[in-house]
């Protein structure tokens, strides 16, 4: 098992994107990835490419055990906000699960600035919980 | 010699001074991500008008005609004088020029425009209302605007043979409903409320019926109003081959400068972005209640008035299936939205002064001199920061403003009344 980083904080996505430090909205949006404490990884994919701003949208999210065999019967909670700006999402995004396995479905999300955003989930399962936070810039 | 030093000293610190407050040159290249920025904001970027499910004639040409000829009747109100046009005025981009708007009195609320409005998933300041025809109902009904009733709207429609022949083309039969009754409405004084409850469910239900469908065919009548290119899209659009700010001529360098701190130290594209410069969003600008007003809950209290709307998309006149009605589930509701009001585009802003939800702000170097001191909101917190920008940057982002405004992308026949506007030839 791969040991967790200290602070559990996800790395970024869309390298090639910061890179090019471009901020513009129209860039596909690469699936954001993270590590939970204990080994798992959920993988989070826009269901709305490119990912612009003042869209509603969903979000497919795949959760997998340390081994990648697909996680059911998880509870995810998403939150989101601009660091920034000091103010969350514009929405009240809800999960709910799907019927394959491993994949639930992030709905009602919305960006409606241009700029740096963080992405929180919260999974909790079998009395296990632990946050990671994504890091997205539009 | 000695005595000059101070004066020269004084001389130098004035010239200083001068230079720091007036002279603020535009940047001479875009980062590309700056230029992706700008050209996300032309109107070449906006995408085709959103559907509404909750009106299956928002996109019926026949409804935007019969929506057409209500907007500009004026029977459609107690006094016989006032229509959607005595305030949205097409010669003024739909607004009217008052800090706050007078139907059959005066109102608590500026009249926002209309154009490109379509776009927007929430209406009216507060967003209380969740699609554009659940929204034409309410001033119809509103004592200070038409101070009309739904049982008087449903008679006229159907004692008007060019009103009814258009109506039944677009929403079949025109069901019968009593005719010339007092004026009845459940949302409404005493009176109108006791002649409401004296009709029986079937006529109530028939009335609401005409009711909704006269505001489905007004809000198909207003997703034609749409902007138009103004000078900042030629500009914007002209820079996809290259970043040196002054590829063309389209902006003089005093509105480059300016867009250069719309985008970056002001910070307006936070809220001000996309190809109509507006999220639809609702925040807290810290603008001052209006004169006599207490401070106004904002979208706090209108995504609550949204949810209770019987004519909201997941009510019995909404033509959507509960699982489409995605804005209203998942709506916000929280603290945050406590004197929040939406953003309005800034499409054409420069003619449509003066601003804000109570017209507090009469000019538009006013309203940038409110955003360069971002006051202490009165309720909750002003999302906006101080500025700090200089004289020649005040200037220059009010000369960028000015580069927004274009005539309309709508057929001249659409901003004037019909030529039945009275309704007395139905359209063949
Ligand atoms: C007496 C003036 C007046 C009349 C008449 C009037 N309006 Fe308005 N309109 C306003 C004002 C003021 C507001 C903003 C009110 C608020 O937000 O509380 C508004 C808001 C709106 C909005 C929402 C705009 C936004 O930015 O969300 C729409 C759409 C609209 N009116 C359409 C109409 C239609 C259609 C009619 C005719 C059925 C009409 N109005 C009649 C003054 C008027
Ligand atoms: C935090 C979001 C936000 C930011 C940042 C912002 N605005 Fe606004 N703007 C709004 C909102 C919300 C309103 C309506 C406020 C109200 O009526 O109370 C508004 C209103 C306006 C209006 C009046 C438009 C009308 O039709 O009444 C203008 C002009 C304007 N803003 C320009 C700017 C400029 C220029 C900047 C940058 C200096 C800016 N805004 C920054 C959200 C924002």
């Amino acid at each position: 098992m791969k040991k967790p980083s200290p602070r559990r904080f996800a790395v970024v996505l869309n390298l090639l994107f910061l890179l090019l430090s471009s901020t513009p909205p129209a860039v596909a949006a690469e699936p954001l990835q993270a590590e939970l404490a204990n080994g798992w990884t959920i993988e989070l994919r826009s269901q709305l490419q490119p990912l612009v701003i003042n869209r509603l949208h969903s979000w497919q999210l795949i959760l997998r055990d340390s081994n990648g065999q697909p996680l059911n019967g998880a509870s995810i909670e998403v939150t989101g906000g601009m660091p920034d700006h000091d103010h969350g999402l514009p929405t009240a995004p809800l999960v709910s699960a799907t019927a394959e396995d491993g994949i639930y479905l992030l709905q009602g999300m919305r960006f409606h600035m241009p700029g740096y955003w963080q992405l929180r989930a919260v999974v909790e399962k079998d009395g296990f919980s632990d946050e990671v936070v994504f890091d997205l810039q539009l | 010699m000695k005595t000059l030093i101070p004066l020269i000293l004084l001389l130098a610190a004035g010239l200083g001074y001068a230079t720091y407050q007036f002279w603020a040159p535009p940047p001479g290249s875009w980062t590309a991500a700056e230029a992706a920025l700008i050209r996300s904001m032309s109107l070449s970027a906006l995408p085709p008008l959103p559907a509404d499910p909750s009106n299956r004639v928002a996109d019926d040409p026949l409804a935007a005609e019969l929506g057409h000829q209500l907007f500009f009747d004026e029977r459609l109100s107690s006094t016989g004088t006032v229509s959607c046009a005595t305030c949205h005025q097409p010669e003024h981009y739909f607004t009217d020029q008052l800090p706050l708007a007078v139907g059959k009195s005066l109102g608590p609320r500026h009249t926002p425009g209309l154009v490109g409005l379509s776009h927007s998933p929430w209406f009216y300041w507060d967003g209380r209302k969740d699609s554009q025809w659940a929204q034409a109902l309410a001033p119809l009904e509103a004592a200070h605007e038409h101070d009309f009733s739904r049982s008087e709207l449903a008679s006229l429609i159907s004692s008007d043979a060019g009103l009814t022949a258009l109506y039944e083309k677009v929403f079949g039969a025109l069901p019968e409903v009593p005719m010339n009754t007092a004026p009845a409405t459940p949302d409404g004084d005493a009176d109108k409320i006791a002649a409401w409850q004296a009709l029986d469910a079937e006529q109530q239900q028939a009335i609401n019926q005409i009711y909704a469908n006269a505001g489905k065919a007004l809000a198909a009548y207003q997703r034609k109003l749409q902007p138009g290119r103004s000078r900042f899209d030629d500009y914007a659009d002209a820079l996809d081959d290259s970043v040196d700010t002054r590829t063309n001529d389209s902006l003089t360098d005093t509105e480059i400068a300016g867009l250069a701190l719309f985008i970056g130290k002001a910070d307006c594209v936070s809220c001000h972005n996309g190809p109509l410069l507006s999220n639809h969003e609702f925040h807290n600008t810290g603008v001052l209640a209006v004169d006599g007003q207490l401070p106004p809950m904002g979208r706090y209290e209108g995504v609550r008035m949204a949810r209770q709307d019987s004519f909201n998309c997941l009510g019995p006149y909404s033509d959507a299936k509960p699982e489409q009605c995605l804005e209203l589930r998942f709506a916000l509701d929280s603290n945050e939205l406590v004197g929040a009001h939406k953003t309005p585009t800034l499409r054409n802003v420069s003619e449509t002064a003066p601003y804000m939800h109570g017209g507090q702000i009469a000019t538009m170097a006013e309203v940038i001199q409110h955003y360069n001191e971002a006051p202490v909101s009165m309720l909750s917190h002003n999302e906006a920061k101080p500025l700090g920008l200089r004289a020649a940057e005040l200037r220059q982002l009010e000369a960028f403003m000015h580069s927004l405004t274009a005539p309309l992308a709508t057929a001249p026949r659409w901003l004037q009344a019909p030529a039945s506007a009275q309704g007395e030839q139905a359209l063949e």
